[in-house]
């Protein structure tokens, strides 16, 4: 493989890309995964499940790339900063999708209506987490600290939703009606995308660490 | 038997012309005691020469003329006698330069310089200091051989080990391992890692991983200026200076 300046470029770039395309898949699936939920949309379902190999492939090569470079290349600054970033990020990203893959499987499992009192708190669920993955991911792509800075804000929309469910299954166990029967996967499903969030939280401070070289608040690299 | 040292360097605004080219221009930096300072940067931005001025090598270089102050500790370098500060700033080069004489003789060399001591003493010294490079073991049954028997990072070792006899405060260091392999660039790093604990290193590499290896704080120089200086390890991951910034990355011009 040839080590010049230019193949480090186009490595960097490869690397970018690869991250933006698995970014991108597992935003849009957060998001679909809602609707497949709400609607009890199989095919919808069925799609995620595909993909799913496709990220889990993209995680691979996005881990294998940056070890690669790490190796080879010993990236410095900025370059370093986006290997280091990427590296730890692709977890999230991971995370992001398998749990989305859970939610899939679920829908498949459920009766078409099974979510139907709370549709309206899934699909705010649903996507208030596709928002706050999408906003990392902006500001990771972009290096640009206060794109990524507004995931925090974000995510209290997600953490009420995620209450809001609770109480209203725990409502319908009480009075046994319809919700109760499907009270678990439900509670999971809701649960799922409150850690969806909090993962997209800590994606966005990979994102922050790519443009300052600070992550939580702290100078990374100078060993304290 | 060697005094654990911590003597500082400084420049202050210093400027340095040879003929008409202006190859340093206003440099001010520490080089704190006890510490190692690595001077990196592209090739001709100046960082050697500022390394020469430390010891005033370049006094004798024709059309060469240093404006600004130099700091050994509280001292200006300006008014220690050549001689005295060469002893207590050493230098080891590139390409290691072992005088052809013995292995003995090139660690005593300067100690005989200053005059007359008994052998015991320069016994001890040779031992000692030979140790210290960890060049001890594999020469003490050939001291007698010559120091350019020796492979080149054992000669690197080995002019160290002359620089260090005469003990003393500043050790530059231009390019040490550029010429030598990694397990011989590692003895040496160690060394310099080492050797800082009493001594205050200064350090001209090409080898931006060996200056974030073993360096404190390290300061980039582009076009006879001090772009930037700072803890290494800030340097390397958050350099300040756009330029600093496309040097690291590969990104220069």
């Amino acid at each position: 493989m040839p080590q010049s300046r230019e193949a480090y470029l186009e490595q960097l770039e490869e690397l970018e890309a690869t991250f933006r395309e698995m970014g991108d898949i597992a935003s849009t699936n957060v998001r679909a995964s809602g609707k497949a939920v709400v609607e009890g949309d199989v095919e919808t379902a069925e799609r995620i499940i595909n993909k799913h190999n496709r990220c889990l492939r993209l995680r691979h090569t996005i881990e294998d790339r940056c070890m690669s470079l790490m190796l080879l290349q010993q990236p410095m600054a900025s370059d370093l900063r986006f290997v280091t970033a990427a590296f730890r990020s692709v977890s999230d990203l991971g995370r992001i999708g398998e749990m989305t893959l859970d939610i899939a499987e679920i829908v498949e499992d459920l009766p078409r209506k099974a979510a139907k009192p709370v549709n309206g708190l899934i699909t705010e669920l649903a996507d208030g987490a596709a928002d706050m993955v999408e906003q990392a991911l902006t500001g990771f792509l972009n290096s640009d600290a206060d794109a990524a800075e507004k995931v925090f804000g974000m995510d209290d929309r997600v953490d009420s939703a995620f209450m809001a469910v609770r109480d209203s299954v725990v409502k319908g166990i009480r009075k046994d009606d319809k919700v109760a029967s499907y009270a678990p996967e439900i509670l999971t499903v809701a649960k799922y995308y409150e850690r969806i969030g909090d993962h997209a939280q800590s994606f966005a401070d990979w994102a922050i660490f790519r443009a300052t070289g600070t992550y939580n608040g702290q100078l990374l690299g100078t060993g304290e | 038997m060697m005094a654990g040292h911590s003597t500082s360097m400084g420049v202050e605004d210093v400027n340095l012309y040879y003929g008409d080219f202006h190859a340093l221009k206003d440099i001010t930096l520490d080089m704190p005691a006890n510490q190692i300072t690595a001077l990196i940067g592209p090739s001709g931005c100046g960082k050697s020469t500022l390394l020469r001025c430390l010891d005033r090598m370049n006094d004798r270089v024709q059309g060469c003329r240093v404006e600004g102050r130099i700091t050994l500790g509280d001292e200006d370098i300006k008014d220690i006698d050549p001689y005295d500060l060469r002893r207590r700033v050493g230098m080891v080069f590139q390409h290691p330069n072992p005088f052809p004489l013995t292995i003995y003789e090139n660690v005593v060399y300067g100690l005989r310089r200053q005059g007359r001591r008994p052998k015991s003493e320069l016994d001890g010294v040779v031992e000692s200091t030979l140790r210290r490079v960890g060049l001890w073991d594999e020469v003490k049954d050939k001291l007698k051989a010559s120091g350019l028997s020796l492979s080149g990072g054992q000669q690197q070792r080995l002019c160290i080990a002359r620089a260090l006899a005469v003990d003393p405060e500043v050790l530059l260091m231009d390019e040490p391992t550029s010429a030598l392999d990694p397990i011989s660039t590692s003895l040496v790093e160690e060394l310099a890692s080492e050797l800082a604990h009493d001594h205050t290193v200064v350090i001209v590499t090409h080898n931006m991983q060996q200056a974030a290896r073993i360096s404190n704080q390290t300061a980039f120089f582009y076009l006879g200026e001090l772009v930037e200086v700072g803890p290494t390890a800030e340097l390397f991951v958050r350099p300040k200076k756009k330029q600093t910034e496309d040097y690291l990355t590969g990104r220069f011009g």
